[in-house]
Order: C-alpha cells, then structure tokens, then sequence
C-alpha cells in the first residue's frame, strides 16, 4: 500500500466521516465530506466503508426474551395472578396506549382539543345576514366604485397620458388610439 | 433495528411538529385579516379632508361581497363574476374646496411615493390643469392582478381615492366602470353610509 | 393491583432491551437471561419508588451495574478484555484508517460479523456503543446510566466506532485471504 498522504485524511476528516456516516453530523459538517469525497476516490471510499457497517448495524435483529422466562418472572413477582378489575382495566389500556408517552399524548390531546374548538366555535364570517336595503346599498355602492374606475379610465383616454404595463404593448400610440380600450374592453 | 434509529428521531419530529402546528394555528388565524392581503393599501389618514362638505365612504367586505354576489338582482353576468373574486372594496370620497385641493393633490403624490415603493404598478396617470388621476395595480408571481387603486383629484369637483383588493379582471372592471358611468356618488352627505358595520 | 399492570407494562416494553444489552455485554445468552430475570425482579421490589420516565434509565443502569459485577466475578475474562483494549487503543492512528475497497468490495457485511465485532469492544466503549447505537439512548441517558461525563460518552463513541471498524477491517482481511 502506498504511503498516505497524511495531509488528505488527518485525524479531524475521519471524525467528521464517521460523524455524517452515522448521521450524527450537522448540515455543514454533512456538505462538506459529502463534497470532499466527490472529490478524492479515497474519501470517498472510505465513506463508503462507514457506510455500509453503518447500515448493517442498525439493521441488526434483537434478540427477544423467550416467553418461558417471562413466565418465570411473573411467578417469582406477581404471583402470576392477572388482576380482573375495571381499574386494572383501564390502567391496562392507558398503559399500553399511551405509556411513556402519557404526557406529550395528553399535552398534544389538549393542543389540538383547544385548536379544533377554536376552529368550530369562532364567529362565522361568513354566515352574517343583510337586511334588504343594506344588500341594495351595497349594489349601489359597488357600482359607484366602479363607475369611479371608469371613469379614470376615461379620462386618461381623453388626456393621452398613458403608462404602459407590459411590455408586450409597449408600443407609440396614435393620439386617436387609447391602449387601454385594447387591455379593458379585450381589444 | 431501523426502528431504534426512528425511535430517536420520532422526538425530534414530535416537537417539530408542535412548533409547525403552532404557527401555522397563527397563520390561520392571521389570514382572515384582509389589511395582510398585497392588494390592501392604507390610505392614511383621510380624517382632515372630512370638512363641512360631503364625504362618503364605502367598505364592501368579502362577507358582503360574497352575499351580493349571490342575491344581486344585477343581470350583467360579468358583475357576479367580478364580486366572487373581491375580498375589500373601499373608496373615499370628498368635495373639493379652495381649503382642501392642494392638500388632497399632496395626497395623491404621497400615495403614488408610496405604491411606487410597494412594487406596484401605475397603469394610467392623467395630469391636466382641472385633474390629477392615476390608477395602480398590484400583482402576485402568477401575474395575476390582486389589488386595484385609483387616486383621482378634481373631476367634477371630487377627490376619490379606491382601493379594491382581490382576484382582479381588468378588462371587465374597466368595461363595467364605462356601463355604470354615474357622474356624481349619490348621497354626499355628512354622514357616513358604511356598509359594514365592523 | 395497578403495580402488577405497571409491572407488566415495563416488562413489555424493556425486557428486550435488557437482554440484548446484556447478551452483548455478558457475549451468551444464559447469563444474559440470568441477568434480565434479576433486573426484572428487582424492578419488581421497586415498583413504587420510581416513575416511568425514571424506570427506563434506572433499569437500564442496573442491568449494566450487574453485568459489570458478573463480569468482574470472571476475573480473567476481564483481563482478556483489558489487553484487547490496550492493544486497540494503540491501534487507533491516522493509518488505520486508510480504505481498503477490495476488502470491503462484496458490499455485505454479516449480521455474525457484526455482533461478533461489538463483542471485542472493550467493555467501556461496547457499552456505550450499543446504548448508543442500537438501543437509542441520548448522551444523557447514557451519562446518567453509565455514570460517566457527558464528554466521555461522546468520546467512547467515537472510539467505539473506529474500533468496530478496524474490527471489521480485521475479519474482511480474513476472508480476502
């Protein structure tokens, strides 16, 4: 084997690919062996090798506690004996369910109770009801503002002043011509 | 054993997700706030200009919108069709005096400093001796056009200053505005005839 | 009456991770069984001294607590242990960890490969190697459990991973042959 160049992998680019191999790296540390072994085959290589022994230890099998022994447990604990009580019961469920995890399920329960409430029971904005004189007042209005709109197009018509949106028509208007009646009224 | 490595990082995701969860209650809550919308402008204040002669003041909100849109006894197909994409429509108007013109003009600059600086885009400016008008329009990375404003000072002795804020159709605003050519608001009065009662 | 269903309830959920800890601590399963029917039967007499998020670390500490007393009982084994390590220790340089891809060409490592190479790991960093690695403990938890620094287990981890690959370097060499 030739000898290495020890300035290539020192001591502090092997922790920090074992580091991102094993996924402890962070984002910076991450890019920069990923980059580092885009570059160098040997790099590269050996970030393979973490890789790869990586990959098989976590896909490792447990060993399960064979159920006879858990028999023995029982009988040298609780007696064996299973409790038939409602309490026992439920106990058994909250338990089961929920287990270490009983207060992040209860706080995240209660999160999203308070949200989904929130959600259900605030005022309705759409559902409010108008009298009939304020439906025709508002049609009324509607059109005047519009009609404002209008009218400023108009005008701008009338005087030529005219600043073109889009560069598509952006072209020298002939004073008898109003681009606008092109983008308004769909030429 | 692959479940011991998501053992470890099913905390992590559970706590990410509180936090995701939270903001976006927060966001939800925040979106029914029209004034958040890019089409929304905030004329300032336009208190001053209410002097002893007429002002009006229209605010259609989407709720009231929405309800014209579907009980409106208009037939012009194309005015439903415009109220269904509106989430505001407001407009100012007031009479122009000897006392208020230059100050109302001195508005109109302003806000044009102030939408020019907001990326939004002035389609008409009109400037004559009798007039100032300019209308603006903002639009979202679809290109389509989500805010509509018009400041206009002097015709037929009004200034008005309009926002409306939604899904915008140019062409069909414009064409509408044309049919409905009203040449005074009614009711310029003292009072303020809000619509909505917010 | 609700001991018994909390008893049951640990049981369930650590049994396994006890006996695994153990099987790579104790290297046979015969001890390592005695050892999970001691931690359970201890846990057992202590049912109510402690809470849930107490138990896990608590029995994970007394499974570890009495495999180093079995192991300490089989006194040459541990030095066997301690002379492996000595040699490792020095082992762990620049040059070791050079790649070797034809070694590692087949791309397959065996599940027996594997276990075999936990095994040789000193007893310090094999113990936290498998909290760490196969059982999911954070370095806190192994801090507490392991009565060590917070330093130390990052450390041994560390070393307990480049040792498992020399290991495993060794073993592929082997078979290259």
């Amino acid at each position: 084997m030739q000898k290495k160049d020890s300035n290539k992998i020192d001591q502090k680019l092997i922790d920090k690919i074992i580091s991102v191999a094993y996924g402890d790296a962070g984002l910076f540390e991450r890019f920069y062996v990923l980059w580092k072994a885009s570059i160098d085959k040997e790099i590269k290589n050996l970030f393979d090798e973490f890789k790869l022994t990586v990959k098989t230890v976590r896909k490792l099998k447990k060993e399960e506690v064979s159920d006879p022994l858990i028999k023995l447990i029982n009988n040298n604990t609780t007696g064996g004996v299973q409790s038939k009580s409602f309490i026992s019961f439920i106990s058994k469920f909250f338990y089961n369910i929920l287990g270490n995890r009983a207060i992040p399920a209860t706080a995240l329960g209660l999160i999203l109770v308070i949200a989904a409430s929130f959600l259900i029971f605030k005022e309705p904005s759409q559902q409010r009801k108008y009298s009939k004189v304020e439906i025709e007042l508002a049609e009324k209005q509607f059109k005047q503002t519009l009609a404002i709109v209008g009218r400023a197009f108009e005008n701008a018509e009338k005087s030529f002043s005219l600043e073109i949106l889009d560069k598509q028509v952006n072209k020298k208007l002939n004073k008898g011509y109003y681009l606008v009646n092109n983008i308004l009224i769909g030429g | 054993m692959l479940d011991n490595v998501k053992s470890r990082h099913a905390g992590k995701a559970v706590k990410y997700f509180l936090i995701l969860f939270f903001f976006l209650s927060v966001t939800l809550i925040a979106q029914d706030d029209v004034s958040k919308e890019p089409g929304y402008v905030d004329f300032g204040d336009l208190a001053k200009f209410e002097g002893s002669t007429g002002v009006t003041e229209v605010i259609l909100d989407e709720d009231l919108l929405s309800t014209l849109a579907e009980i409106s006894t208009e037939e012009d197909p194309n005015v439903m069709a415009i109220l269904k994409g509106l989430k505001l429509v407001k407009a100012n108007v007031f009479e122009i005096s000897d006392d208020n013109k230059s100050e109302l003009e001195a508005k109109v600059n302003s806000i044009d400093s102030k939408l020019m600086g907001a990326n939004w885009k002035r389609i008409v400016k009109t400037r004559s001796d009798e007039e100032i008008a300019n209308v603006y329009i903002k639009q979202n990375s679809k290109k389509q056009i989500v805010g509509l404003v018009v400041t206009s000072v002097g015709d037929d002795d009004e200034a008005a200053f309009v926002n409306i804020v939604g899904t915008i159709d140019l062409a069909t605003i414009g064409r509408l505005g044309k049919q409905f050519n009203i040449p005074h608001l009614d009711g310029v009065n003292h009072q303020k005839e809000k619509s909505d009662e917010n | 009456m609700l001991s018994s269903v909390k008893f049951d309830f640990l049981i369930k959920q650590h049994k396994n991770r006890i006996f695994n800890y153990a099987i790579f601590m104790m290297k046979n399963k015969m001890d390592a069984e005695d050892i999970t029917q001691e931690v359970l039967i201890r846990t057992w007499k202590n049912i109510n001294n402690f809470n849930f998020n107490a138990a896990k670390g608590w029995m994970m500490r007394t499974t570890h607590n009495l495999c180093i007393d079995y192991l300490r009982k089989n006194k040459s084994l541990n030095y066997r242990e301690m002379q492996i390590d000595e040699e490792y220790q020095k082992e762990i340089v620049d040059s070791d960890m050079e790649s070797n891809p034809e070694q590692f060409a087949d791309k397959i490592i065996s599940d027996s490969e594997i276990k075999e190479a936990i095994e040789k790991l000193s007893e310090r960093l094999k113990s936290v190697f498998v909290l760490y690695e196969l059982e999911q403990f954070k370095y806190k938890e192994i801090s507490k459990i392991l009565d060590i620094p917070l330093n130390t287990v990052k450390v041994n981890i560390l070393r307990a991973r480049k040792q498992l690959q020399n290991e495993l370097k060794a073993h592929a060499k082997e078979r290259f042959k």
